[in-house]
């Protein structure tokens, strides 16, 4: 990016009064209670309560590792995020470039798109537990036109990721439109019209111009992605009605940790698997910022 | 010709897609005008019978939904003005500014993104009960004064205003404060609008933190009277659908009225020439 | 700047003014009344669950004048559970608050419930005649490690519901054993009609089979026999019935109200509190009934589930004794009948159930019947520290054969295996 100069002391003072006011808020409601978890990660007795801490130890980690559950959970997760967020991060993309094309009731069309992002948790649920059933659900009845016999999406262990999978792509849609359409709406119509004269075609313009100066903006959606759908808990909840799947088959990290903790009261085993979460989740995040100082155009 | 059958596919996708997005919501309404059983018939029942109407009075006289609506809007108000303004300064500083430390800082703001917040429920309750909070507006607002997820997207649309503009105001003895203000957010308008969008909805809908941290009926929020339809003995659906409607119109309403600054682009903005 | 642009910018910043100085003058905490001694309450009562509990915390107010009552609900019992824990950790907890009876035995080893002995044996506590009329299975799950940790408030038991235009068209009586449910279910089956209906799972279902032949899950010194030869063989006659149509489980419905309002299934196994709910479900002409459940090997168990008050370690000896004064209030033949007429509940005293005014009530409700005349089957689980866990590895073990057809004898070997575990690591 720009100056790569040391700064001077006047400009790091600088730098941070305007960082402050934020940093206030994330520091005392963020950064204070992830340390302190991370901290309990390492209490091996403890009493949560009373805050005394009797011994210290990495035994939380080696109990999670161990228990074949956590195993589950680790692999649904990892799953999860690889189905989810290219479908989400592309289809969003295509979603948001078509609404940007249209005039004639685009506003209509982008608040359409939008609605699901507002709509109450449990109507979506719902609705979706409707579209999975097995006799009279709309997937089964669409699969059939094309000759495929009907699943027990919801019941059956090998589709009940699979269904979550759907149902989150589906969710996260409105909210990766929005900033889509944002960053779309940024690019410089002169550059088009400047393309336009060079004679490239429309699919040429959206590959060498659109996606390359949206970049920044795919770039975060994506990190955004991957971060959310490592933690996805409330899609589980919702269309599971409080269970992680049929025989435990949509257990996630998030909804182990939610347990260890609220359930079981197993603190610190639920804030080493945060720990674990969260390790990898940075590396993921990690290898994607290495990636776009490659390929995001600022 | 061409251009038509273009135009057709785009529409006919564009419709396709759409018709899936409105299923919810048109069921939330359907369900929210029928009797308890034809709720839960199967096969089901796209338009109701007979149109329930009582549903929805019940609805409302379930909980104290005006006291909850004025709640609802102060806090998603406060919550949203307040992240934008703490998100604006921070973007401001990591996209423009070079301070000792930005980096790292950067990194660690975005690494507590990657927390899952069932996490920091507890701890931040503790937080806020020490500072005698608890049940007031300050604890449903000032957890959320900060977003690194606003400060993020408003960095990568303050990064595409090009660095050369920022010297050229300095060099013109305009100060920083100024340049943020009547050059970068000027700009960064329709991004400025989605984040806030979006932060007005998660506030609204937003169920799990002020139910923990308040107390008394007082001071609770929309989604909270949700809650008075599953009761023990299983969920009234009609009428919890009914109730989520009145919950969530004010905010597509919202949207459509916002619509046009999230799409009000760089194009008609002082940058040009 | 854009003419609208800025007008909003204002427009917000008043927005926030405004709110901010609203802040400042609304009534943050309700003020404590000046003499009587406040006992706060949280519950997880909703809708009408909660006018009802209302009604009662009125009456106790009226009642006396030392102690002032104010309950407030906060959500569900998952919510519930996690606003304690957070007010635990944070010395905010209020006098009294509602528990399922699983939490109890969790809560009083952490330190955050206060044991009652003292309130119950003292001069304004229990006598043995009282403590008599309470149903024993109640009391049981009150207790912990020998002591009471909690009162008993609200109560329920399994019950079965019959859709008697089905059995009318069959020519079927409503079963009273499970070996009659088997001989009719072919009959219903070869027309697609599942005889049974479960929940989501059936593991109360299960838990009754083995509490008929005599044997416990988990005994009170913490025994674990999960996989005893009975309790294999009551889970292999219910996953029989599943696999050749005779039952079905709601799956994504959670509840069995689903299937049985549809006619699917003949027969469904219910919470008594749920009854009510199925009322309203039902299409104007639908004809059904509820009963006990079936003997199984010539016994009738059917397990209890409650939620119950306990009184927390935070309160004061003032608090605590207003706090046991409602507790007992609540508990009055006269209260707990009162709160079963408006809830579906069952009274969990002796005198209560026998009363001229319940039974009067239950000739207005017949439905309702099925439930108070199953209290003298009742039971309740030993709960235990760890209870939480057994029951999250008890529904994966059913779905686990309800899904997976995982053999009986395999999967509650495993059961049996994890809960011996969670038992000594919750020591």
């Amino acid at each position: 990016m720009m100056n790569n100069h040391k700064p001077t002391l006047k400009e790091s003072l600088k730098g941070w009064l305007y960082v402050l006011p934020l940093l206030l808020i994330i520091g005392v409601f963020n950064l204070y209670p992830i340390v302190s978890s991370f901290a309990m990660s390492f209490f091996t007795e403890y009493n949560f309560f009373t805050n005394e801490v009797g011994a210290l130890g990495l035994n939380n980690f080696t109990t999670i590792f161990s228990d074949p559950t956590f195993h589950d959970a680790l692999e649904n997760t990892l799953i999860f995020v690889v189905g989810v967020v290219p479908v989400e991060v592309i289809l969003s993309l295509l979603i948001a470039t078509l609404l940007n094309q249209i005039k004639w009731l685009s506003n209509l069309f982008r608040t359409i798109y939008f609605l699901p992002f507002v709509t109450s948790v449990v109507a979506i649920s719902m609705v979706w537990r409707w579209i999975y059933n097995k006799d009279a659900g709309l997937l089964n009845v669409l699969l059939g036109w094309i000759g495929i016999n009907p699943i027990d999406w919801l019941n059956d262990p090998h589709y009940a990721l699979l269904a979550l999978i759907i149902l989150a792509i589906w969710k996260g849609l409105g909210f990766n439109i929005m900033l889509f359409l944002v960053a779309l709406n940024n690019v410089d119509q002169r550059i088009y019209d400047a393309a336009h004269l060079d004679g490239a075609k429309p699919l040429q313009q959206w590959w060498h111009i659109t996606v390359p100066m949206i970049s920044p903006m795919t770039f975060l959606v994506t990190v955004n992605a991957v971060i959310a759908s490592f933690k996805v808990f409330d899609e589980v909840y919702a269309l599971y009605g409080g269970q992680p799947g049929p025989a435990g088959s949509a257990m996630t990290l998030v909804y182990y940790l939610y347990r260890a903790f609220y359930e079981q009261n197993k603190y610190g085993q639920a804030a080493a698997t945060g720990v674990v979460l969260f390790i990898l989740i940075l590396l993921v995040t990690l290898v994607q910022m290495w990636f776009s100082k490659k390929h995001v155009h600022y | 010709m061409k251009k038509t059958i273009k135009q057709v596919v785009v529409y006919g996708l564009l419709s396709l897609g759409a018709i899936t997005m409105l299923l919810p919501f048109f069921w939330m309404i359907s369900t929210a005008f029928k009797t308890g059983f034809e709720s839960l018939q199967t096969p089901v029942t796209w338009w109701p019978k007979h149109l329930v109407w009582e549903n929805w009075v019940n609805a409302w006289y379930a909980a104290p939904f005006l006291r909850y609506l004025i709640n609802s809007v102060i806090v998603a108000a406060v919550t949203t003005v307040g992240q934008i303004f703490t998100a604006i300064l921070a973007a401001f500083a990591f996209s423009k500014l070079n301070f000792a430390g930005k980096n790292l800082l950067f990194t660690i703001l975005l690494a507590t993104m990657m927390v899952p917040v069932e996490m920091l429920i507890i701890p931040n309750f503790v937080t806020l009960s020490q500072f005698h909070l608890i049940n007031t507006y300050g604890a449903l607002i000032l957890p959320w004064l900060g977003s690194f997820f606003a400060v993020f997207t408003l960095r990568q649309s303050f990064n595409t205003i090009p660095d050369q503009l920022y010297y050229a105001a300095r060099i013109d003895g305009a100060s920083d404060w100024q340049f943020l203000w009547s050059v970068l957010v000027p700009n960064a308008k329709s991004s400025i609008t989605a984040i806030g969008l979006l932060q007005v909805i998660g506030s609204w809908n937003s169920f799990m933190w002020p139910l923990i941290v308040t107390n008394s009926e007082t001071m609770r929020t929309l989604p909270v009277g949700l809650q008075a339809f599953s009761t023990d003995s299983g969920i009234n659906y009609p009428e919890l659908m009914a109730a989520s409607t009145f919950v969530i119109l004010p905010m597509a309403l919202l949207y459509i009225c916002f619509n046009k600054y999230v799409v009000a682009g760089i194009s008609n903005n002082g940058l040009k020439g | 700047m854009n003419q609208t642009f800025k007008k909003l910018a204002v427009g917000s910043a008043v927005a926030l003014l405004a709110a901010s100085s609203l802040t400042a003058i609304l009534p943050v905490t309700a003020k404590a009344a000046s003499k009587p001694t406040k006992v706060t309450v949280w519950h997880a009562m909703n809708g009408n669950y909660n006018d009802a509990f209302q009604d009662e915390v009125k009456a106790f107010n009226a009642s006396q004048k030392k102690y002032r009552v104010v309950a407030t609900g906060q959500g569900d019992y998952t919510t519930l559970n996690q606003k304690v824990m957070a007010a635990a950790k944070s010395k905010t907890l209020p006098v009294v608050s509602q528990a399922t009876y699983t939490q109890v035995p969790d809560y009083a080893k952490q330190g955050i419930v206060q044991n009652l002995d003292k309130q119950i044996k003292g001069k304004d506590g229990w006598s043995k005649k009282d403590l008599k009329n309470i149903y024993p299975g109640f009391l049981e799950q009150t207790k912990y490690d020998g002591h009471y940790y909690a009162m008993p408030f609200s109560a329920s038991v399994r019950v079965m519901l019959y859709n008697k235009t089905i059995l009318d068209k069959y020519n079927l009586e409503v079963p009273k054993t499970w070996d009659d449910i088997q001989k009719m279910a072919p009959t219903l089956a070869a027309d697609g009609i599942a005889t049974v209906g479960f929940d989501k799972s059936y593991d109360m279902e299960w838990d009754g089979l083995v509490h008929s032949t005599g044997n416990q899950i988990v005994d009170k010194k913490g025994h674990v026999k999960a996989d005893s030869k009975d309790a294999v063989q009551a889970a292999d006659m219910l996953n029989g019935m599943l696999d050749k149509g005779y039952a079905m489980t709601a799956g994504s419905d959670m509840y069995g109200t689903n299937n049985f309002v549809n006619g699917k299934t003949a027969l469904s196994f219910s919470s008594s509190a749920g009854v009510s709910a199925t009322k309203k479900a039902v299409p104007d002409d639908f004809d059904w009934g509820t009963a006990v459940v079936p003997e199984y090997q010539g016994k009738r168990a059917t397990p209890f589930a409650g939620n119950n008050l306990v009184l927390t370690s935070q309160a004061n000896k003032k608090e605590a004794a207003g706090a046991f004064a409602f507790m007992k209030f609540l508990t009055s033949d006269k209260q707990t009948a009162k709160w079963a007429e408006k809830t579906g509940y069952l009274p969990i005293t002796k005198k209560a159930a026998n009363s001229k005014q319940y039974n009067q009530y239950l000739k207005d409700n017949p439905l309702a019947t099925a439930g108070a005349d199953s209290l003298q089957y009742g039971f309740s689980d030993a709960a235990f520290p760890g209870y939480q866990e057994y029951r999250n590895n008890l529904t994966a073990t059913v779905d686990k054969m309800i899904t997976k057809h995982t053999p009986a004898k395999e999967a509650l070997k495993t059961l049996n295996q994890q809960t011996e575990k969670t038992i000594k690591d919750n020591k």
